[in-house]
């Protein structure tokens, strides 16, 4: 077995720079190359070519890595995106009639999606000119006194407009818990229905109308 | 039982629908599922509101009693003044202040446990057999 007793000498400096290359490699600095002495090749030099081609080859993966999370990055932020259009699209904004708006809310409110709601009431009240905001909240499952919140500052900020807000669709559970929770809708014109609603926003034209 | 983390806001709704399904399993009528799931939704959001995140545990069977035992922990800054922050219209955060009173009279139990600096737990009960 003479080969396995082969030895070979390596100076201590290029032992000391292969070392140097893999802890920085370790902590993901991959800004390095050996320098190679092509010309006294021995058998060492294979494994500072071989150190070299690995460096290159995680260059590459780390590139390549950077692209595909770029990449899912961008897809994460188009659902997001998506998911914000469909639920603005699931709150339509009717114009019922003329300075008539109905806005038929339906399931959770959360903090951000009633600001985008006011948002795009006070936008559609102001470019079409209506006076009368009808929110429906029949599909509205819980009326926490965030979301009464909410509804309390749309309604004020609808007011400034010089426009008026009623709400209809109160379930008569909702209506319960909502005196218990301690909520004054008092200030608020509420009605039991999307029908009354409209009838008195008639109403409220027709008086307008004969100022 | 069931657990339900709060981390972000729609943690609050999962924490509600969670506890009026099993409210309605129990055989509570809608008005106190109602009750129930909008105590659940005041208390889970202030855990967000206050603490950042917390927990919310759902029980339905307790000390020979039937009902419903919602507790709320959280690792936040705690309640300074309770009989304060129990007071309708008390906020520190310019908000309603309904929150815990709300609870309080939607539920037929409402305990709170703080410490500033540690945390607070709050648990609330709605009964079957009264
Ligand atoms: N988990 C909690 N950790 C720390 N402080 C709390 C916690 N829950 C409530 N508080 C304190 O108690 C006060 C009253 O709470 P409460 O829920 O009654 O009102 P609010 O949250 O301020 O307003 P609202 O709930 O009506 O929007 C809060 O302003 C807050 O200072
Ligand atoms: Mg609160």
């Amino acid at each position: 077995m003479a080969t396995s007793e082969k030895t070979m000498e390596v100076g201590k400096e290029r032992i000391d720079r292969l070392i140097d290359t893999m802890a920085s490699l370790t902590t993901g600095e991959y800004d390095v190359t050996l320098d190679v002495d092509e010309k006294n090749e021995d058998e060492f030099t294979q494994v500072e070519f071989s150190m070299n081609f690995l460096i290159e080859q995680l260059i590459y993966e780390r590139s390549e890595n950077e692209n595909k999370q770029q990449e899912l990055q961008e897809k994460i932020s188009l659902i997001e995106q998506q998911k914000q259009a469909i639920q603005e699209l699931s709150t339509p904004i009717i114009k019922i009639w003329d300075q008539v708006l109905v806005l038929p809310l339906i399931g959770t409110l959360d903090t951000r999606r009633s600001q985008g709601l006011t948002e795009n009431l006070l936008t559609d009240i102001a470019t079409s000119q209506s006076k009368i905001a009808i929110l429906d909240i029949t599909g509205v499952p819980a009326v926490d006194s965030a979301v009464a919140n909410h509804l309390l500052k749309t309604v004020a900020s609808v007011k400034l407009l010089g426009a008026e807000c009623v709400i209809t669709g109160i379930r008569p559970e909702v209506a319960q818990t909502i005196v218990h929770l301690g909520v004054d809708l008092t200030e608020v014109e509420t009605l039991s229905n999307l029908a009354e609603g409209l009838k008195w926003a008639f109403d409220r034209l027709r008086i307008r109308m004969t100022q | 039982m069931s657990k339900v983390q709060i981390k972000e806001e729609s943690d609050i709704v999962k924490a509600r629908s969670v506890a009026k399904e099993m409210a309605r399993d129990l055989g509570f009528g809608l008005v106190d599922q109602t009750r129930i799931s909008t105590a659940v939704s005041e208390l889970a959001r202030n855990i967000f509101a206050y603490a950042g995140e917390g927990e919310v545990y759902i029980e339905t069977d307790w000390d020979h009693r039937k009902g419903i035992r919602i507790t709320f922990t959280d690792q936040g800054p705690g309640i300074e003044d309770i009989d304060l922050a129990l007071q309708d219209g008390f906020s520190t955060a310019g908000s309603m202040g309904k929150g815990l009173p709300g609870a309080k009279r939607l539920m037929d139990r409402l305990n709170i446990q703080t410490k500033p600096g540690e945390g607070t737990r709050i648990i609330i009960e709605k009964w079957l057999d009264k």
